[in-house]
């Protein structure tokens, strides 16, 4: 059952954050890993500050392009929980949530635009120096895994 | 104490590191300046960072490399050893460099501005590289990016390592009269670019954001220094176009690729 006035916290410490134009770049110092949080899901991620509720982030999706609904919101904090940059678990219904297909049709986005504008983390795994240098030719570079796409 | 380069120890600045060479024999100091990163200096055989020994073993031609008291190969042929130190020296500098900031690619010039192709070793950097330094680019190197706080790239210019089903083979560009770089310039394109069998060149746009993602990936140093990686790979992003996509044969990818060079660089 879903806190109404669910107010989420960004986690700070132990991350280096670049700010670009529109997205954010994040180095977790705890688990080398590496986060592009798309404009969408750094404009939720700023308006987690334990004060404001996900009602009031919801209600502000417009200046991002994106229609006022709450499962927007939802689904930019289920992407952030899983890229460890929150601080707590949310506790809203994940069985409820749509998938992001589902929320593109919800919306009557259309598909192109709604890879750009719904909240998606793009996350990588900082390489060791010796992952590069071992150039074992079978293994693969781990392409970027993209969190908020349909499972 | 500082001790003067002598016929058996020699030492160098690379990146602001100092590197020094010993050796069991004379003769093996000159063959030993294979090894030196592009851009090395001489410098005096003190206060070394790092410490690299070639040892012959009497009577038997066979060689070892040390990287400090680590040996990198044992009762090697000198090729080889040279090759182990000549790797080893260039990862090292690459991964505790005091000046840019190295990261895993291939580069050439194109209209004036520097195209990157992030990926680790043994992903047919070298392949696409020399392809497009035949077809008239220039070449920057065909391993590392070095990138500055201004986002430049600057060349490395070693030779091309080439891998085939025969081996592998060193090409030197300037023996075959390529055209190198002579120094940095800003980087115009970022290319997130992998050989797949059947891989049909067909680009999609990379925001910053996932460029600087994709550039982060293959930063030598991203661990020990993040917060200096993510700045410069950010600023390098800001001015250049980034895209994805597979390719296909280098022979056959590289006339396309320079087609959509020419799209975004005019």
């Amino acid at each position: 059952m879903e806190n109404s006035s669910l107010r989420p916290v960004a986690r700070q410490a132990n991350l280096t954050i670049e700010e670009l134009p529109t997205e954010l770049v994040v180095y977790d110092h705890l688990r080398n890993s590496m986060h592009c949080l798309n404009r969408s899901t750094s404009f939720v991620w700023r308006l987690c500050d334990g004060q404001t509720t996900i009602e009031q982030i919801g209600a502000r999706l417009p200046e991002v392009d994106l229609p006022a609904h709450l499962d927007i919101v939802r689904q930019a904090l289920k992407t952030l929980d899983k890229a460890h940059l929150l601080v707590g678990k949310p506790q809203f219904a994940e069985s409820g949530l749509p998938t992001r297909r589902q929320l593109v049709h919800r919306l009557g986005l259309a598909a192109g635009s709604a890879a750009a504008l719904l909240p998606a983390i793009a996350s990588a795994t900082a390489p060791t120096p010796t992952m590069a240098k071992s150039g074992d030719k079978d293994k693969k570079p781990k392409k970027p895994k993209k969190n908020g796409q349909d499972d | 104490m500082a001790v003067r380069n002598s016929s058996s120890n020699y030492a160098i600045l690379s990146e602001g590191l100092r590197v020094g060479f010993r050796s069991s024999g004379t003769e093996l100091i000159p063959r030993l300046s294979s090894v030196f990163p592009p851009g090395s200096i001489q410098t005096d055989f003190a206060n070394l960072d790092f410490v690299y020994s070639l040892d012959e073993e009497p009577g038997r031609k066979s060689y070892t490399a040390y990287f400090k008291s680590r040996a990198l190969i044992r009762r090697a042929t000198l090729s080889a050893a040279l090759d182990s130190i000549a790797s080893d020296v260039q990862h090292t500098v690459a991964t505790y460099s005091r000046g840019n900031l190295f990261l895993h690619a291939g580069v050439i010039g194109w209209r004036g501005r520097a195209v990157l192709f992030p990926g680790r070793t043994c992903t047919g950097k070298s392949t696409l590289v020399h392809a497009l330094i035949r077809a008239g680019a220039i070449y920057f190197s065909d391993e590392f990016a070095l990138v500055d706080a201004s986002g430049n790239v600057h060349p490395f210019a070693r030779p091309l390592s080439l891998r085939s089903l025969k081996g592998r083979s060193t090409v030197c560009p300037d023996e075959e009269g390529l055209k190198v770089a002579p120094g940095p310039c800003r980087a115009g394109v970022i290319i997130a670019t992998q050989y797949k069998p059947s891989g049909a060149w067909c680009p999609s746009h990379l925001s910053q954001g996932q460029a600087t993602l994709e550039l982060l990936r293959n930063t030598v140093a991203v661990r020990s220094d993040p917060g200096r990686a993510i700045r410069y790979t950010g600023k390098l992003a800001s001015s250049a176009i980034a895209i994805r996509s597979p390719r296909g044969d280098s022979e056959v990818a590289a006339p396309l690729l320079l087609e959509t060079l020419d799209r975004f660089l005019n």
